[in-house]
């Protein structure tokens, strides 16, 4: 044991001419940090293996629809079912687009024949097909376009928040408004804000609207 | 120099255990006021009881009144969070690097936050979607970012506790470190019953308390000439102190105490 706390003590490094100093561990450069201490009490969580909120928060929108992104990326929205989980009273549980399936983020956004037909014209005007994920979130991980940079698919990724939106929107006025709903005019409008928001948030964007609509493709490349 | 001039009609005296005939007598020959405990230095009140609501009150309120429902009504849910964010790392943290925050006063300030970021009014309740805790996650990890104040205020005050153990020289040190000895006192179990109540509370936050063991896990030794850590009690070499590591030969070793 003796030779055990020798062999500690001599592998040890001291430097001579320097008084003793504390270190901070918690931090790369060994100093404290009220970040860093503020971190460790916070604990340590499991970071997400899927990067869906990085992916969220990067896109070049407002912070008005990253905020949608956030809560239908938690399913923390007031759709119908969840409402009914914290005990509120409602008429009936259907999706008022569709009036078929219960009413819940997955549904709305996803699986909802309205929400097809959106996601399907979203497929058309880009002139690819693709499979959409029946669970919202993960609809959104896999929003992207394989012949695009990392950059160019979290600026592409604004539509998908632009289509949610625009869904959310309508939903609320078929609800309160009692208006009706149209596939058609959710994907015309979320095209519209789409480009509207890439105007303002991107400084190099110099395509209009109609070559936005025309040719989605080569405007995200030229960015 | 630069001509300044003491204001003696702006000067108080004080006295901190002296008789009061005394500080008359002061007051008149330097012709300025009686300062009376509690009294307000560099921003903060002395000598009045943070572990009192009622300290609290004028913080409170003002973050009440930035974070009023009107103000929510107008703004969206992400600008709300923004406001928060705002509100709270300007206003309460000069306070809140001094005193601990009692957990009253904690929970009122989360609930304003948390009624404000949902947009609750006077009269209509609304559901908090999201556990508290949970939108003080960073953003990466499906947060808002949003400061745990609780949490904030402990890290604040373990300031002190690492500028006691590593910063050379000051008043305020020599100060305490007359008082109680250096930052060793903070990692005793039972602190003297006469400790003022702000060293209390650091005991309390990154002592050798309760809550407090956090701290010394975060603290390694780089050891140069070996007059401040203890050979057997500090963690200076490995995971561990020595005298974890070897029991036997420490209770062995004659010098417990000493330095390397």
């Amino acid at each position: 044991m003796e030779e055990q706390l020798l062999q500690m003590i001599c592998n040890q490094r001291f430097i001579k001419g320097h008084p003793d100093t504390w270190l901070w561990k918690d931090d790369d450069d060994e100093v404290f940090s009220v970040k860093s201490a503020y971190y460790k009490l916070q604990g340590n969580f499991v970071e997400e293996e899927d990067k869906v909120f990085h992916m969220l928060w990067n896109t070049k929108v407002t912070p008005k629809a990253q905020f949608l992104g956030w809560r239908i990326s938690l399913d923390k929205l007031p759709t119908k079912d969840n409402l009914i989980v914290r005990g509120v009273q409602l008429q009936h549980n259907l999706c008022e687009l569709c009036q078929v399936s219960a009413e819940s983020v997955d549904h709305l956004f996803s699986s909802c024949r309205v929400a097809q037909k959106v996601w399907n014209l979203c497929d058309n005007w880009l002139g690819v097909s693709s499979v959409h994920h029946f669970k919202a979130r993960e609809n959104f991980k896999h929003f992207s376009i394989i012949n695009l940079n990392t950059r160019q698919n979290s600026i592409w990724r604004g539509m998908w928040l632009a289509i949610v939106e625009e869904i959310w929107k309508h939903r609320n006025w078929v609800i309160f408004k009692q208006r009706k709903v149209d596939p058609d005019e959710i994907f015309g409008l979320a095209q519209v804000i789409a480009w509207v928001w890439m105007k303002h948030k991107i400084s190099s964007v110099n395509f209009s609207y109609s070559d936005w609509v025309f040719s989605p493709l080569s405007c995200l490349k030229s960015l | 120099m630069s001509g300044l001039k003491v204001n003696f009609s702006k000067t108080k005296v004080g006295g901190i255990g002296l008789n009061a005939i005394l500080i008359k007598d002061f007051t008149r020959i330097l012709n300025c006021n009686h300062m009376k405990i509690p009294f307000v230095y560099l921003g903060l009140p002395i000598g009045e009881n943070p572990r009192r609501k009622i300290f609290w009150q004028p913080m409170v309120d003002k973050v009440r009144s930035r974070l009023s429902s009107w103000k929510g009504k107008l703004i969206s849910m992400a600008g709300r969070a923004c406001l928060i964010k705002s509100v709270l790392s300007a206003l309460p943290l000069y306070y809140l690097s001094f005193f601990k925050l009692p957990k009253s006063v904690c929970n009122e300030l989360i609930k304003i936050q948390r009624n404000f970021l949902w947009g609750w009014g006077s009269v209509d309740r609304k559901i908090a979607w999201v556990r508290w805790e949970n939108i003080c996650k960073l953003k990466k990890d499906g947060g808002l970012g949003i400061r745990d104040i609780g949490n904030f205020n402990i890290a604040l005050l373990a300031k002190w506790k690492w500028r006691l153990g590593i910063e050379g020289h000051g008043l305020w040190k020599e100060v305490l470190e007359s008082k109680y000895g250096s930052w060793r006192n903070l990692n005793e179990t039972n602190i003297s019953r006469y400790a003022s109540r702000w060293w209390k509370d650091i005991h309390k936050v990154c002592g050798n308390s309760e809550h407090g063991a956090w701290f010394e896990k975060c603290i390694g030794w780089s050891v140069g000439e070996g007059e401040k850590v203890k050979l057997w009690e500090d963690t200076w070499v490995g995971d561990e102190s020595l005298s974890t590591r070897f029991p036997r030969l420490y209770s062995i070793s004659e010098s417990k105490e000493r330095y390397i």
